[in-house]
């Protein structure tokens, strides 16, 4: 009894991790497609976030820009802002837009590939 | 009433109750130990305290304090360190530390608190902004100070015939009026935001501010003392530079004239290569401008309080103005001006030995460089023109000896001097001299008494005339701006013939010219006439 329980509590924390890298790794393909947009600054892109219910909470965003920007994959530029204190502007960079390429191709795939096992179809009809 | 305490979040002032404050500070303490140990740390600690600052100024209406409530949804917003746990890493990066600083103090009563700055307001302008920063940072109405320096305006453009000296007193502080607003134009930056905005006209830049603004529209700014002692200090910077302004027009542009030019011109007279000429320019406005202009911005930079600029405006001039010093010391080295190092003395011959020698100072030509030229003494055009302006002590070693008489009959033992002469163009532009050679008699005993005793013992007494000695004329070029960079050797030998000339008993000395497109070159040529005492010298 007791092992099986050990058992299960590992499952469920897997569980949580595995959502949890599978949301940590779209969070990351979100922010550099909100950007790909137009460069934007924290407040808007918390609320598009929001409102596609990427994030619950807005301090998970902030690693994750600062680690996107140590990457390489964003700039950011300061602007006064008409009120309060002056704001960051992320912007994509070159590398920014190839490595937005390359997830462009992996989601497509991922969608193929998980549309294939769960329906038995090919997904290559939807795609043209 | 509850106590509130005035803290910084983002760069932007609050005050929240103590509650709020423990909260804050606890949520705060949680995000650093959380991220001080990643190298990006203090980067996320300060962004997600900036988005703070922005969440409690998004829903901060009219209450002032921040209270516990507010500080609690907003981290419900943020979530904790916790709830967005990314991969621990054992890295170890710079300590991140927090910029949320606390100050309790007083529950905050008015906002004079806040730093009044100097900021040129762009809004309402009629040139930069200038004087409406002004007046917004001395807290009057931004008129006062554009009658102030309109009034300078007028006495630059209007002429008061009444009083000539007041005019150009009044001209000049003028000049030194649009110097001073252009300068400041550069110097003090335009309020752009809406803080900076605030902070002209010393307001809360929250939302305290505009309420403010609101209900008193104008409000003194504390900290009196400290801002006095630097205005006074700031006044005495800028008395300091307005004096030494003074004296660089003076000495450099300005009336103090040498041979009727002021001292920076001398050197479009003098034959240099165009960039040792340029050098001593460069360097000497160099040396009297930098100070004056580092003494200004001081000024302006103490009264003002204004921010450091990030480019040491301070060293820069500091490092110009030595190099100032190395070119003023490299131009005027003794290699340069050196007049003894190259003296070359040139031996003349007469035809035969004459018994009167006249001397003559050839005629100087009615046109030079084209133009019809009148000439006159240089003392009576110093005494005429330039009057006590002028640099006396110098120029009385280069004055004429002001005899009037044409013929000087000289057969005196003594020697006798005539000293360079020199003569100048009348009018003040363009101004073209002529300086003739010196002239020196010295006269040699030519007879001695000799007494002989012959054989019977009988003395006779005779004046014998030693017939060797014969006229002798010498002429000696000195070389100003000597270096043997510049001049040739062949140069001084040149300079002697064309300058003394010879014409059987008759001695013609002619002029050196120097004008700005014939530049002097540097000879100076003195001549000594050896004669026997027995013969006579007439001077033209």
């Amino acid at each position: 009894m007791e092992i099986k329980d050990q058992n299960e509590m590992n499952f469920d924390l897997n569980a949580e991790n595995i959502k949890a890298q599978m949301r940590k790794g779209v969070l990351e393909y979100c922010i550099l497609s909100i950007l790909r947009k137009g460069d934007s600054y924290v407040s808007p892109l918390i609320a598009e976030l929001k409102e596609a219910k990427m994030i619950v909470v807005e301090g998970t965003l902030y690693p994750l820009l600062a680690r996107q920007k140590n990457q390489g994959l964003l700039s950011y530029r300061w602007e006064e802002s008409p009120a309060g204190p002056p704001r960051k502007y992320y912007s994509l960079t070159e590398k920014g837009h190839k490595a937005l390429e390359v997830m462009d191709e992996a989601w497509g795939d991922v969608i193929k590939t998980v549309d294939f096992i769960k329906n038995g179809t090919t997904a290559l009809s939807k795609e043209i | 009433m509850e106590e509130t305490i005035k803290v910084s979040i983002g760069g932007i002032s609050f005050a929240v109750n103590k509650d709020a404050y423990q909260r804050l500070e606890l949520y705060l303490k949680d995000l650093e130990s959380h991220y001080s140990t990643k190298p990006e740390g203090k980067e996320i600690i300060n962004d997600i305290e900036s988005r703070i600052a922005e969440l409690l100024l998004e829903c901060h209406t009219t209450d002032e304090v921040v209270s516990a409530e507010r500080v609690d949804e907003v981290i419900k917003i943020m979530g904790r360190p916790a709830d967005f746990d990314e991969e621990e890493e054992g890295e170890k990066g710079s300590e991140a530390k927090s910029t949320f600083q606390a100050k309790p103090e007083e529950p905050a009563t008015s906002s004079d608190t806040i730093r009044r700055r100097l900021f040129r307001d762009t809004t309402d302008r009629v040139l930069g902004g200038v004087c409406s920063g002004l007046a917004h940072y001395f807290n009057i109405s931004p008129v006062w100070v554009r009658l102030f320096f309109a009034i300078f305006l007028v006495f630059k453009f209007v002429k008061f015939g009444f009083f000539i000296h007041f005019h150009s007193f009044a001209g000049g502080i003028s000049s030194l009026m649009i110097l001073t607003y252009i300068i400041l134009w550069i110097v003090i930056p335009e309020a752009k935001t809406r803080i900076q905005k605030s902070q002209m006209f010393g307001r809360d830049p929250g939302v305290k501010g505009v309420e403010d603004e609101y209900n008193n529209p104008q409000q003194p700014h504390g900290r009196w003392l400290g801002r006095l002692i630097k205005i006074f200090i700031g006044l005495f910077l800028l008395l300091i530079a307005f004096g030494l302004l003074g004296a660089g027009w003076f000495a450099f542009l300005g009336s103090n004239k040498f041979f009727g030019v002021t001292p920076v011109s001398i050197m479009d007279y003098l034959q240099m290569p165009w960039w040792w000429g340029i050098l001593g320019k460069v360097s000497a406005v160099l040396f009297i401008v930098l100070p004056i202009l580092a003494l200004t911005y001081a000024g302006i930079w103490l009264i003002f309080n204004l921010k450091r600029p990030k480019w040491h405006p301070g060293l820069i001039m500091f490092a110009l103005w030595i190099l100032s010093i190395i070119g003023l010391s490299v131009f005027s080295s003794d290699k340069v001006f050196n007049l003894a190092s190259s003296t070359s003395t040139f031996k003349k011959e007469f035809v035969k030995p004459y018994d009167t020698l006249y001397v003559e100072y050839a005629k100087l030509p009615d046109t030079m460089d084209g133009e019809p030229v009148k000439w006159m003494k240089m003392a009576d055009y110093l005494d005429e023109v330039v009057g006590k302006n002028r640099a006396s002590n110098y120029v009385v070693d280069w004055d004429v000896k002001t005899d009037d008489e044409d013929e000087v009959l000289v057969n005196d033992e003594s020697p006798y001097d005539r000293d360079y002469l020199l003569y100048t163009t009348e009018g003040k532009k363009n101004k073209k001299y002529a300086l003739y050679p010196k002239i020196h008699v010295l006269f040699k005993n030519s007879s001695s008494i000799v007494t002989e005793e012959d054989s019977l013992g009988n003395i006779t007494t005779k004046i014998v005339k030693d017939e060797t000695i014969t006229p002798d004329l010498e002429v000696t070029v000195e070389k100003l701006l000597s270096s043997k960079k510049f001049f040739k050797e062949g140069d001084d030998e040149e300079a002697a013939e064309k300058l003394v000339e010879i014409k059987d008993s008759l001695i013609i000395l002619h002029p050196n010219f120097a004008s700005k497109k014939r530049k002097f070159d540097g000879a100076l040529v003195s001549t000594k006439l050896f004669l026997p005492d027995s013969s006579v010298v007439i001077i033209k």
